[in-house]
């Protein structure tokens, strides 16, 4: 009697082992990474933890939390300033933390679903965007909510602002400008399908971005309307990014495209070896792209291919530039490794990998 | 890709998104394509229940009672007469676990399309895009897919927040819990109190199942919940209609008669023959009798046997 009792409740664990599973994806989302203000230090936050990296080494100067905690899994790319770092994790919970000692300075919890987008640090306001469909802006003094503003869908994207007004695009098909005074729609635009990785706010007075519709889309920052639309081969998820009037952005389609931001035509194209999910990095020599099947390779700006380095991991993050150098996130990297820094001709210069 | 996914997530997905974008609720589409794969696998579970009802009436036919008390020291001997048993009645014992394990990758498959359709991170979104065909739907206009379902959010565990109450009520969780208590109950078949090990078992599993449907109820998002509810439903309601669910299972005055004594009380209480006054209590009904006889006479009773013998005794627990 006893022992059917106890291969029936193994049976139950077991059972609820193997469910529970099922119900979980390995990973949820790839790391963010960003670098401080002073660009000594590499802020990343992935699975367990938020990692607070020297760019000159790769030693870590202290994770967040200590011990790991299951119930806390950051995947949004941290925004910091000299006294603040804020990370929201994927239990709907913001956290605002002391750069130094990574003591918790305050947290909000008023969000009902998980921050998936980085925070934006702009006038002491803290802007975070939640899953939920609320972006948050709080103070960046005590995490106090100022004011939130609801779009009909999730925000999944980091936000740019100019100082007086904040960009973002929502899952519900819109951009959207919001005067960072109090939260009121400036206008929107209708991108005809979900923006969901961000934007960039370019010094020409454009924004440009991508969606889930397969196309880049310029759009004017005072009005809204849209300058011209990209239509790609793949799903553009990364960030275009922009210099000197031309556009790039790559696709899940392992396409580069150069753009050009008066025309809306492309200057040119190349392949990539993978599909890619990151904004490049502008180096002084060309552009930095990493792809999904690990490559990490250099790209001059008339498309020239200049070097490629490969990692045993999935790359989906964007490189980051700190400084002189470029620097990596790695998605189930092997042995754990997390982060890998480059220099502007391809040389690997250190790796980090996450301590067990 | 590989072969799971080529044939059977893929597919799923693309259905169900099929049926999202015509239907436009994410509630109402989960429970469609419940249904819908309810139906399509109904043959293989139609199949499986006439595998283990033979199995049971097997178990109580009195020819493998006898050849287990006679056999009981020698294993191997056992085993032999109780295959060849099963061959003269023509009960195949795997013939149960087939449909079982050709209906498990379609459950485990319709779970997991619903999980990845669901998608709330960038990395399942991702997947997402991969799995939908090219050309036959347009990721850009479902995506967000309207993860509200009644006061749900499908893609987050579900919790009621009643006015004057500061925590939520997980009704779907409860409701789980109650549909697969509910389900279990109603499918067990009719329970033989002299059977205490079986009917022990039959308990334990009445108990641990809707309490671990439960917690996950609790715990994932409340699609899959809509989801476990549906497909309790929709069991109940396949079994019922092959009428083979014991409603007295769910009745807390009904108890069991244990199946001997009710066999022998049938037959006593059996008007009996003219020709002897006496009742008579039979040690071995007439349906147990070697099979000796030609093809046609043989097939009657192996039907006879499998079909028949425990109607008697089983009628009182229907």
């Amino acid at each position: 009697m006893k022992l059917s009792k106890i291969k029936w409740l193994s049976f139950v664990v077991l059972g609820s082992m193997l469910l529970s599973a099922c119900s979980t994806l390995p990973q949820s989302s790839w790391p963010g990474v960003s670098a401080d203000p002073q660009n000594k230090f590499i802020y990343t936050a992935y699975a367990g933890g938020v990692f607070k990296v020297d760019a000159t080494n790769g030693s870590m100067s202290w994770r967040y939390p200590e011990k790991v905690d299951n119930a806390k899994q950051f995947y949004a790319t941290p925004a910091s300033t000299d006294t603040l770092v804020v990370v929201g994790d994927y239990a709907n919970t913001l956290f605002g933390l002391d750069p130094e000692t990574r003591a918790e300075k305050w947290t909000f919890t008023d969000a009902k679903d998980k921050f998936i987008g980085g925070s934006l640090i702009v006038n002491n306001l803290v802007l975070a965007p939640s899953a939920d469909g609320n972006l948050y802006a709080l103070s960046a003094a005590d995490g106090k909510l100022k004011w939130k503003f609801t779009s009909n869908g999730p925000f999944w994207a980091t936000p740019v602002s100019d100082g007086s007004m904040v960009y973002i695009p929502s899952m519900d098909h819109n951009l959207y400008a919001i005067n960072l005074e109090d939260g009121t729609q400036a206008w929107k635009a209708d991108l005809g399908a979900s923006g969901i990785y961000g934007l960039t706010l370019a010094s020409d007075g454009n924004i440009y971005l991508t969606t889930l519709g397969s196309e880049v889309l310029a759009i004017t920052s005072h009005r809204g309307d849209i300058v011209w639309r990209f239509a790609t081969t793949g799903s553009p998820w990364a960030v275009p990014v922009f210099k000197d009037g031309v556009v790039y952005v790559g696709d899940l389609n392992n396409k580069i495209y150069a753009i050009s931001s008066t025309s809306g035509k492309a200057n040119w194209q190349v392949d990539a070896t993978g599909p890619i999910a990151g904004a490049p990095a502008i180096t002084s020599k060309g552009l930095v792209f990493a792809s999904e099947d690990g490559t990490v390779f250099g790209v001059s700006f008339t498309g020239q291919k200049d070097w490629n380095q490969t990692i045993n991991g999935k790359l989906y993050s964007a490189p980051v530039l700190v400084g002189d150098t470029v620097v990596v996130g790695v998605t189930s990297g092997d042995k754990s490794l997390l982060l890998v820094s480059y220099d502007a001709s391809g040389k690997q210069l250190w790796s980090f990998t996450v301590p067990q | 890709m590989d072969i799971w996914q080529s044939l059977i997530l893929q597919p799923f997905i693309n259905v169900m998104l099929f049926i999202y974008s015509v239907i436009g609720n994410f509630g109402i589409t989960i429970i469609l394509f419940t249904i819908l794969i309810r139906l399509i696998t109904h043959p293989l579970m139609v199949s499986q229940i006439k595998s283990s009802t033979a199995m049971q009436e097997l178990q109580s036919n009195p020819r493998w009672k006898e050849i287990q008390v006679k056999y009981k020291n020698d294993k191997e001997k056992l085993a032999q007469e109780q295959m060849k048993l099963q061959k003269d009645l023509g009960v195949n014992p795997f013939a149960s676990c087939l449909p079982l394990l050709i209906q498990f990758p379609i459950i485990i498959g319709l779970y997991q399309s619903l999980q990845q359709a669901i998608v709330s991170s960038p990395l399942q979104l991702l997947a997402l895009q991969r799995h939908v065909y090219p050309g036959f739907l347009n990721i850009a206009t479902l995506i967000p897919i309207q993860s509200k379902f009644l006061w749900m959010d499908l893609g987050q565990p579900e919790r009621l927040y009643i006015p004057g109450l500061s925590f939520g009520i997980p009704i779907m969780a409860i409701i789980v819990l109650a549909t697969t208590w509910l389900q279990s109950r109603l499918m067990q078949p009719a329970q033989d109190p002299s059977n205490s090990q079986a009917n022990m078992l039959g308990g334990m599993m009445n108990i641990y199942m809707p309490l671990l449907m439960g917690y996950l109820g609790l715990t994932l998002a409340s699609g899959i919940s809509l989801y476990f509810i549906t497909s309790n439903l929709v069991g109940v309601g396949q079994y019922a209609l092959l009428g083979k669910v014991n409603w007295k299972n769910v009745n807390p005055f009904y108890k069991p008669v244990p199946v001997a004594a009710s066999k022998n009380a049938a037959r006593i209480s059996r008007p009996a023959p003219e020709s002897d006054p006496k009742p008579t209590v039979t040690s071995k009904p007439a349906l147990a009798a070697p099979v000796k006889n030609n093809g046609a006479v043989a097939n009657k009773v192996k039907k006879a046997n499998i079909t028949k013998p425990v109607k008697s005794g089983s009628s009182k627990y229907k």
